[in-house]
């Protein structure tokens, strides 16, 4: 910079400040054409870096420095972070390609209303790059167009050829782009002119789906008015009136020593600006602050940092020579330090190839009203100062200010630029957010509640669909979401024409089938009584070779204690015996008969205990004899299976302490468990997407076998293509059953509040097991209330999805009175309503069987 | 853990003159500030002498004391924004008052007349005046009563031969790159 230049920038009239706004003449994918110069534009995308562990969040910034420092090396750079809203329209179209069942249309229409009301914002993170930055002079341009103008001939254009020279550069430029950790893929046209006509009326809300311009004019995306005025700016609407308040803020002070991880994610931290609304009737609500974030920078090239770095050093060294020739004797301590610093960043910039970045960081803020603008831009202000960092109001400047931030300008505001290392720069994690669940093909189960919020998707046959695992796990202590995501999960699963069973240990799901009812899909409370005799028969489930040693253990374990002794040996060989028979259907009842007919009194009177429990309800669907009749149905829809009398021993009591009832409880819901799956293995079930809930798995842990057992049917399931939802308070158990960790394609983690619990759970969902994710599992399940005391916060878990991205996740109803219905309460409407379970009707509503 | 630095300061040295035509300065002059004073009083003498002549013992004052005022308040630092002097802010607000406030209309599509600029009394503000000229003064008035008017459409909204039309979908674009 020259002596007159630095005059001129010192007093606020550099040649910048002066020039005309961008004058765009064409767009094209990744490409906007200016007079006088070409950028190409990229979209990012964003990395989940909320539940990074500090490795692996160091290790991400240095391969993101090592990825792009080439790349984007001495070129003029302009990142954009903008806002739209997540809106619920764009939801119910992209839902048409989900669901086939029921009545999805409302079931749709009530969250596509639930996502208006939560106004959720949307980020779009943009990088635009110069590629051209000598296109024709702008003065030369003016002379011309006046020139054509008095002629009333066409004016400036871009022709074919020009247009395909840009795009194969953009080309080129992608493809390094794409591959590092930015994800950077070429923003579509549609992208980039919402960006454009964004900045001029500030009342976009949702970005156009892709591909959707067949032709326009461009003069209709710059249509706007804009009037600066000392600190801020007002936006026009076509009829002359205010439409929004608006004010460009500068970041123009950091921290000298910035580390990570930790406060210095200063573009992250973008998102969670909140403040608290002074409007009469909503007094005392946070609400979200949405900036803008417009960053134009240069990464300097080695020679440029050399320069920069030995020209301070000269002069600091200069000025300390001179004050020692003198009466000042030695220099001021900022002269001495920018000495030393130097000296240092020249040795790391040989040796450790540590570059420079200049950067011009802007932050815009709206608003309606003045003053909602100015209650956004305070609330901007301090949560910047509470990091150290100096945000501030321009005065006087604000034309200059958001003509810079346009796309296609250019830095415009010299002296506010700030100069950084490598590290400190992009430890301001810009591509930073929180991203998980799937991306389509799946209904919104929540909303993330990361640093960058959004409706968070989950598809619960996802797993099948796809051909990968097919179990998804939920971990986390009782009264937290769990049984509500699974019920969510089932009509998900029943919209989109599948079998679902829910088995319903807790006897409070009945709701599940009245709403799923209401929403025009079939389903029914299916009760199990002594007429279902022998329907969850094991013989039934496995084959003759396995079936022995599996019907030996649940005899086994329905055996009276005192008989325990024999009852493995002796159950063992009957099973056997009636499996090698000529029994055209053995069955657990003929084992039972076997034994009982016995010679020896022992082993008779084991049958004859045998025979005694395999007359109760339960016990006879377990090892009654068969009848032939199912409890389960075959089609599709939602149905939830229920055994009364059930009584599953709590984890206090001892295996060998457990009654007969207790121990009776745990066969049959081991054995309904094998029987789901037996009737998932239908032949004409092949091919319907199938969906299994099975709460409160860590039960089946307490018994010897358990551990095999839910191995066992982990693989079933995979094997027929089943999904399986597994509910779990005991993270621990299952994730030592190698089999069931190794079918888990999708894990949600809610509160635990032991050391052992939730380091297991951090490893079911990939998280280092240190203190800080132990934090973060206990913490998850408290809030703070409106009277800041500490308050249950329930639905709120860690989603790890199959992609293994995992981010914090609200799960969230549609409307109240879905939440009452699947409310586990007891007092809730669901239980409270006379349930008599015959009255349960089918819907009539066809369903289409997926094929 | 890694560390990164911000150099913006360490870069920005501030140089200072410990001698001026073998006169010792003692601790220094800022050499922006010894430049920006001659400059001032080079162009203000400059300027009297060239209106009234040769500086009398009467009129003296009005030769030296201006510039001095100017460069003793303008290089201190701006309340709102330390790292500007507010000598930045004057010129700033010149600018502001001369053209600053005219609109842009369809990124620059249509020039802006005097039609399209804000009334003189948003522009400036005896509070502005306050905060630029004395230093460390704090702001009183947080919320300004400015105008609301609304904006007439003067003149066409675009000059009619500018031919930018541009626009090429992605739909498009691929099409184009299949011929």
């Amino acid at each position: 910079m020259s002596i007159k230049e630095k005059i001129q920038t010192y007093l606020g009239l550099n040649k910048e400040r002066s020039a005309p706004p961008p004058n765009l003449l064409a767009v094209a994918p990744g490409l906007a054409v200016y007079t006088d110069k070409a950028v190409a534009w990229f979209r990012i995308r964003t990395s989940n870096s909320d539940l990074y562990s500090e490795g692996e969040s160091d290790n991400e910034i240095l391969s993101m420095i090592r990825g792009v420092s080439k790349i984007l090396q001495d070129k003029d750079c302009h990142l954009k972070i903008v806002w739209s809203r997540i809106s619920g329209e764009q939801y119910e179209k992209e839902s048409e390609l989900i669901y086939t069942a029921g009545d999805w249309r409302r079931w749709v229409a009530d969250r596509a209303d639930r996502i208006d009301d939560l106004l959720l914002p949307d980020r779009h993170i943009l990088l635009g790059i110069t590629i051209d930055s000598d296109r024709k002079s702008v003065t030369n341009n003016h002379v011309i167009n006046s020139a054509t103008d008095m002629l009333g001939i066409a004016g400036e254009g871009t022709s074919r050829r020009e247009l395909d020279y840009y795009l194969g550069l953009i080309e080129k430029m992608a493809r390094p782009l794409r591959q590092s950790k930015l994800g950077a893929q070429i923003a579509s046209t549609e992208i980039i002119a919402w960006m454009i006509a964004r900045e001029q009326r500030r009342d976009i809300s949702v970005p156009p789906t892709t591909e959707t311009i067949t032709g326009a004019s461009l003069h209709k995306l710059t249509a706007g008015r804009v009037v600066p005025y000392v600190d801020h700016l007002r936006f026009y609407d076509a009829r002359g009136a205010t439409s929004a308040y608006g004010s460009v803020l500068v970041m123009s002070d950091f921290p000298e020593i910035i580390e990570t991880p930790g406060a210095a994610a200063w573009l992250l931290n973008l998102s969670s600006i909140t403040r608290i609304d002074d409007r009469p009737g909503f007094e005392g609500d946070e609400v979200p602050v949405i900036a803008d974030a417009s960053i134009r920078f240069k990464l300097l090239s080695r020679k440029q940092t050399l320069k920069k770095l030995e020209d301070t050093r000269t002069l600091a060294r200069e000025q300390r020579i001179s004050a020692a020739k003198h009466s000042a004797e030695e220099t001021s301590d900022e002269i001495s330090e920018s000495e030393q610093t130097t000296r240092e960043m020249i040795y790391q910039v040989n040796r450790e190839g540590l570059y420079l970045i200049e950067h011009h960081p802007r932050l815009t803020v709206v608003g309606a009203t003045y003053d909602e603008m100015e209650a956004n831009r305070e609330a901007v202000i301090a949560h910047y100062a509470e990091m150290g960092i100096t945000v501030a109001p321009a005065d006087d400047e604000q034309r200059e200010l958001w003509l810079e931030t346009l796309p296609g300008d250019q830095v415009r505001v010299h002296d506010l630029g700030t100069i950084q290392t490598d590290v400190a720069f992009f430890a301001s994690w810009f591509w930073g957010g929180s991203r998980v669940g799937d991306t389509s093909n799946a209904g919104a189960i929540g909303v993330t509640t990361g640093s960058t919020p959004g409706i968070s998707r989950f598809n619960p046959l996802g797993g099948g669909l796809r051909g990968d695992a097919t179990t998804t796990g939920i971990f986390g202590r009782s009264g937290r979401g769990k049984t509500t995501l699974i019920q969510m999960s089932c009509m998900e699963a029943g919209f989109q024409g599948a079998w679902v069973t829910l088995f319903d240990i807790k006897i409070e799901g009945a709701g599940l089938a009245h709403l799923a009812n209401a929403y025009g899909l079939p389903a029914q409370v299916l009760r199990v009584g002594v007429e279902h005799s022998g329907s969850a028969d094991l013989f039934n489930v496995f084959d003759r070779n396995a079936a022995p040693l599996a019907v030996a253990r649940q005899l086994t374990l329905m055996a009276p204690k005192s008989m325990k002794g024999i009852a493995e040996t002796v159950t063992l060989a009957a099973a056997s015996t009636i499996a090698k028979s000529s029994f055209e259907k053995p069955s657990t009842w003929a084992t039972i008969q076997l034994i009982a007919q016995s010679t020896s009194p022992e082993t008779a009177a084991l049958g004859a205990a045998l025979i005694d429990l395999a007359q109760t309800p339960l016990g006879a669907a377990v090892a009654g004899p068969p009848s032939g009749k199912r409890v389960l149905r075959e089609e599709p829809g939602v149905w939830v299976l229920q055994l009364p009398g059930l009584s599953l021993p709590g984890p206090q009591i001892q295996q060998d302490d457990w009654d007969a009832n207790q121990r009776l409880s745990m066969a049959a819901m081991r054995a309904f468990m094998a029987h789901t799956m037996e009737v998932a293995s239908q032949q004409h079930m092949r091919t319907m997407p199938k969906l299994i809930a099975w709460p409160e798995v860590h039960r089946l842990l307490r018994t010897e076998d358990g551990k095999d057992f839910l191995d066992q049917l982990a693989r079933l399931g995979r094997a027929l293509n089943a999904n399986l939802m597994i509910d779990s308070q005991d993270a621990t158990g299952i994730s030592e059953i190698e089999g069931v960790v190794e079918q888990l394609s999708t894990v949600f983690g809610f509160q635990l509040t032991t050391a052992t619990q939730q380091d297991a759970l951090a490893e079911l969902l990939h998280l280092d097991p240190n203190a800080n994710t132990r934090d973060l599992i206990r913490e998850m399940g408290f809030q703070m209330g409106t009277d800041g005391e500490t308050e249950i916060r329930k639905g709120h878990c860690i989603y790890r999805d199959w992609r293994d991205n995992a981010a914090f996740v609200q799960i969230d109803l549609p409307t109240a009175e879905i939440q009452e219905m699947l409310s586990t309460n007891p007092d809730a409407t669901a239980t409270s309503v006379d349930l008599n379970y015959e009255d349960f009707e089918l819907a009539t509503t066809t369903v289409e069987a997926h094929s | 853990m890694l560390e990164g630095k911000t150099l913006t300061k360490t870069l920005d040295v501030e140089a200072k003159q410990h001698e001026v035509l073998g006169l010792d300065l003692g601790e220094g002059i800022p050499r922006h500030q010894l430049f920006l004073g001659v400059a001032i009083v080079f162009v203000w003498v400059g300027l009297l002498f060239l209106v009234f002549g040769a500086p009398t013992p009467k009129t003296v004052m009005i030769y030296i004391l201006p510039p001095i005022l100017i460069l003793v308040i303008g290089t201190q630092p701006y309340e709102f924004q330390p790292r500007r002097r507010l000598l930045t802010q004057w010129s700033l607000k010149s600018r502001f008052i001369a053209k600053g406030s005219r609109a842009i209309i369809r990124s620059g599509a249509r020039p802006p007349t005097r039609h399209d600029s804000i009334p003189l009394r948003d522009r400036v503000t005896v509070d502005q005046l306050r905060q630029l000229f004395i230093p460390g003064a704090k702001r009183i008035e947080l919320n300004p009563a400015i105008s609301d008017h609304t904006h007439t459409r003067v003149g066409s909204l675009i000059l009619t031969n500018r031919r930018a039309v541009k626009l090429v979908s992605s739909t498009a674009a691929k099409e184009l790159s299949k011929k």
